[in-house]
């Protein structure tokens, strides 16, 4: 691995941006590019950065990744998704360092669903000067994936796979771009699996547009290989009536940041997001969300539990903006962080921004570590003291996952969680 | 709901907001010209008859500032402020020791007639020998008034100086008691912690200086007042308290400002210093001139506080009611070293017209079993934002370290904004860290309940407020309780809609 201290001229965004220097600039393209060719790297000084540090991306040199290889998706597969009978019969699209794994991705042909891909970088939500990760998708990006439910269809649940491989010299990346239109009184239920080996970056942007009365949950996986960094926007719009749930467990990676933006457009929206941050040794993952109630009657809620040991860090920034248009609104958010470790680390930032006057607001933010009179309970019952821990945290979390709709993704998120629980404290 | 057309009629009734502390006092003032440098700083020390090391302090702390640049990042927004504009000297003429109330300049007499100080307190503000005898039946508050930028009196000093505890004006405190100005002077609040703070170590004028000797309880409250009257002119007070081993005292500080169209700056430093198991209870009604009802002038009250509990066991208590300014800028800090100490902060703000307000505190949690408690109530009505601003750190030594936060916002109508931003920091599993918010307007029900039983829409809103309020009101001193709670109803005057 090369690496540059900081203050040499080859730092991590010039090498990355060398990577399409002489390109045809697409007009988002182009504006990416001028936007980070002129910004800095974002600080700790920058208010929404506080919490996370990006300096290991000026200690990389970024590389164009090498080619796939085909023998080690295939074998991942056989061992994630064809030996569960469940998931191996949803329709499922699978990507590699980026690149969609056509033989496998039986989503393709899938009738639910029009699938389109686009040879350039395209999107209504976020913006390529929204924010520094954006605006590298934009720049990066080379196809967008755009996947349409139309009216009225009942698409059920798809599989979405992103598989990373890291490579002996320099730090490869991945920006790709999926874009989701649900229409009218459409429905679609996704499960996304992040996982791979070695050391590299993915920071894709997902777009969400959810149609008047439309349905859409989203459970996501994050199991990237603990070397790797992950980089993730998702940008969400609500027509009315609208019903927007996601579920988030987030225990792979070395470092990674999860940013979701939801804008409620439509009255009688509703949103959810429901994520658990599982981390030990020396990770850090962030989630920051901001959920913006724009029209009266919407209602959101939102539930982030941190489990953190040994050095681990972990970090929820959540805002709840109220427009002043947006009476009516009831807007709850829930942070909670249970420290087993002396130096584990959480920073939590669960903000209100409220302009309306008739609207129920609140927040709830606790830290600390596992409770003692209920872990004597236990143990008074005979229940030695690992196990008891362990029903403890099973107890912690269980919730998140307690109210996901589709049966298989529940199945699968309940499994990362509570086997594991046991597995690693043990 | 009422119908708009009566709602419009009350509205008028009660426009425009009435600020009965308004007025300017036309006396003779000694000013500084306009506009800062190093010979503006060595005119204000050489006009508080300062040693060289003070002069060499504020000049270091000048050097600072010129390299730091304004505070960008709270919820405010406002013109940028021309420093280069301001006096930053304004004392009122004082003839020498005036034996009688005749002999005070009637204008500065009258000042404290309207600001509401009773009559034999006000004899010994002026300055009148032996008024302090006089003063028999009346509560013992020991006030010292700072008036732009000195302070005019300081009363109950021989009383306080039998106990042992030194109350005087800080320039007194430097030229008399310069070893306990030099230990703690800036070791809560550094010259270059930021850059009001900055500026305010560089230029400051006058403030209060407290030092309270091991295991006395302070006999009587001690307050001052604070009150800008010059035009042009920032005021920067500096207050520095030392309680000492065992030792008890309750402060009160208060202010006010004439109604005028331009924005006038107030920088403030306060210091606190509590030892091994001393208590310092800090109380706020901060009541300066918000501006007129479209938003011109007011005070910008930008204000640095902090407490250091440097000893086992210190406890200090900031409770503050925030209605003035235009733009409030202030946190009320508690670095808890010793161990066990306790920091508390206790906050109504209330913000109405066109104000802002982003204030807050930080607990910052060091030693072991250190324990804290916020609760912050926040009211905003008419065009008003108000934020509560708030961090909480929990440092890898404070091993059952403690923290409640508690912060409600009342919304008043649909033109304000009502912000939470707590930011929560542990890196330590045995601490215990809770914090919850709600936002809310006031509800119809308890509303209709009110005026069912006779009361009119203005009072019931401040029944309801009051009782929104209730639990920081009663941590305030007897004295300033009432004078909050009515402060509450005139600054939501004119509010419903």
């Amino acid at each position: 691995m090369h690496k540059n201290s900081e203050g040499n001229s080859v730092t991590g965004l010039a090498s990355l941006l060398s990577q399409v220097k002489g390109k045809d600039n697409h007009s988002e393209q182009g504006k990416a590019i001028a936007f980070l060719s002129g910004s800095e790297l974002p600080t700790r000084r920058t208010e929404i950065w506080k919490y996370t540090d990006l300096r290991w991306f000026n200690q990389h040199e970024f590389v164009q990744s090498n080619p796939v290889k085909t023998q080690q998706v295939q074998e991942w597969l056989e061992k994630n998704v064809f030996s569960s009978p469940a998931l191996s019969e949803l329709p499922r699209l699978i990507m590699a360092n980026g690149q969609i794994m056509k033989e496998y991705s039986t989503l393709l042909e899938y009738s639910g669903c029009q699938i389109a891909i686009k040879e350039d970088v395209h999107g209504s939500l976020g913006q390529p000067q929204r924010d520094f990760m954006t605006a590298l998708n934009y720049a990066m990006g080379q196809q967008t994936l755009q996947l349409t439910v139309s009216k009225a269809q009942h698409a059920g649940t798809v599989l979405f796979v992103h598989l990373g491989y890291g490579q002996d010299a320099g730090l490869a990346s991945f920006h790709y771009r999926l874009n989701i239109e649900i229409q009218e009184q459409a429905q679609l239920s996704v499960i996304e699996i992040n996982a791979g080996s070695g050391e590299y970056f993915t920071n894709p942007v997902c777009e969400v547009t959810v149609g008047s009365g439309a349905d859409f949950e989203y459970n996501k996986l994050l199991n990237s290989s603990l070397e790797s960094y992950n980089c993730a926007n998702l940008y969400v719009s609500l027509a009315d009536h609208a019903k927007y749930r996601q579920f988030l467990i987030s225990k792979g990676s070395k470092f990674s940041r999860q940013e979701v933006y939801i804008d409620m457009n439509g009255e009688w929206s509703n949103a959810s997001f429901q994520a658990v941050q599982k981390l030990g040794d020396r990770q850090h993952a962030d989630i920051t969300t901001v959920f913006s109630h724009l029209v009266p009657h919407c209602q959101s809620d939102q539930n982030v539990k941190n489990i953190l040991s040994d050095q681990s860090h972990g970090v929820f920034q959540g805002k709840v903006f109220v427009h002043q248009k947006a009476q009516k609104t009831n807007a709850q958010q829930q942070n909670q962080a249970l420290l087993l470790s002396d130096q584990a680390e959480i920073n939590t930032k669960p903000e209100l921004e409220i302009y309306a006057d008739d609207v129920k607001c609140s927040h709830g933010a606790t830290v600390g570590a596992l409770d003692e009179d209920q872990l004597f309970f236990l143990m008074a019952r005979g229940i030695p003291y690992d196990q008891a821990r362990d029903i403890l945290i099973n107890a912690f979390v269980a919730q998140a996952v307690e109210d996901i709709d589709d049966p298989i993704a529940k199945q699968l998120l309940k499994e990362q969680l509570g086997v594991e629980v046991v597995e690693d404290i043990t | 709901m009422t119908k708009p057309t009566q709602d419009e009629a009350l509205l008028k009734q009660l426009e425009p907001n009435a600020y009965k502390w308004g007025f300017e006092t036309q006396i003779e003032m000694d000013m500084a010209p306009k506009g800062l440098n190093e010979d503006i700083i060595r005119l204000i020390s050489a006009r508080k008859e300062e040693p060289e090391w003070m002069l060499e302090w504020r000049l270091k702390a000048y050097q600072l500032w010129l390299t730091m640049t304004p505070p960008q990042w709270a919820k405010v927004g406002h013109p940028e402020i021309d420093f280069q504009d301001l006096h930053y000297y304004a004392a009122p003429k004082k003839k020498k020791g005036p034996k009688s109330l005749d002999e005070v300049d009637p204008e500065l007499l009258r000042t404290y007639e309207k600001l509401g100080i009773p009559l034999k307190e006000r004899a010994i503000l002026a300055g009148v020998e032996g008024a302090e005898e006089m003063a028999d039946n009346h509560p013992p508050v020991a006030i010292d008034a700072v008036f732009d930028s000195v302070s005019v009196a300081t009363t109950f000093k021989e009383t306080l100086s039998k106990a042992g505890v030194i109350f005087c004006p800080i320039s007194e405190a430097i030229r008399d008691y310069p070893e306990l100005v030099k230990k703690y002077l800036g070791s809560v609040v550094p010259q270059g912690d930021n850059f009001y703070s900055a500026l305010n170590s560089a230029v400051f004028t006058d403030g209060s200086f407290v030092y309270i000797p091991k295991g006395v309880r302070c006999p009587m409250e001690l307050s001052t007042y604070f009150r800008i009257n010059a035009k042009n002119t920032g005021q920067f007070e500096r207050t520095l308290i030392i309680a000492d081993d065992k030792s008890t005292v309750s402060y009160l500080e208060g202010c006010t400002a004439p109604q005028r169209d331009e924005n006038q700056l107030h920088a403030a430093v306060v210091e606190l210093v509590a030892m091994e198991d001393a208590f310092i209870k800090y109380s706020t009604v901060q009541n300066w001139y918000p501006g007129d009802k479209d938003g011109k002038g007011g005070i910008y009250n930008f204000v640095t506080k902090r407490a250091a509990c440097r000893g086992a066991r210190a406890r200090v208590s900031w409770t503050q009611v925030e209605t003035g300014s235009a733009i409030t800028w202030k946190y009320p800090s508690c670095i808890l070293q010793g161990e066990g100490s306790i920091g508390e902060f206790y906050s109504v703000a209330v913000t109405n017209g066109h104000q802002k307000a982003d204030t807050g505190t930080k607990m910052i949690h060091i030693g072991r079993n250190t324990r804290s408690t916020i609760l912050a109530k926040t009211i905003s009505a008419g065009k008003s934002d108000s934020t509560y601003r708030g961090l909480v750190r929990m440092l890898p030594r404070a091993k059952d370290a403690r923290n409640f936060t508690e912060c409600d916002s009342l919304l008043i109508g649909d033109q304000c904004g009502a912000h939470t931003v707590p930011y929560i920091e542990s890196q330590n599993s045995s601490v215990k860290i809770e914090h919850e918010a709600t936002t809310s307007k006031i509800s119809e029900e308890q509303l209709f309940y009110c005026q069912q039983r006779g009361l009119s829409k203005e009072e019931a809103i401040g029944l309801i407020v009051n009782g929104f309020c209730k639990d920081v009101l009663k941590e305030l001193p007897m004295e300033f309780a009432v004078e909050a709670q009515q402060l509450l109803q005139i600054s939501l005057e004119g509010s419903v809609g």
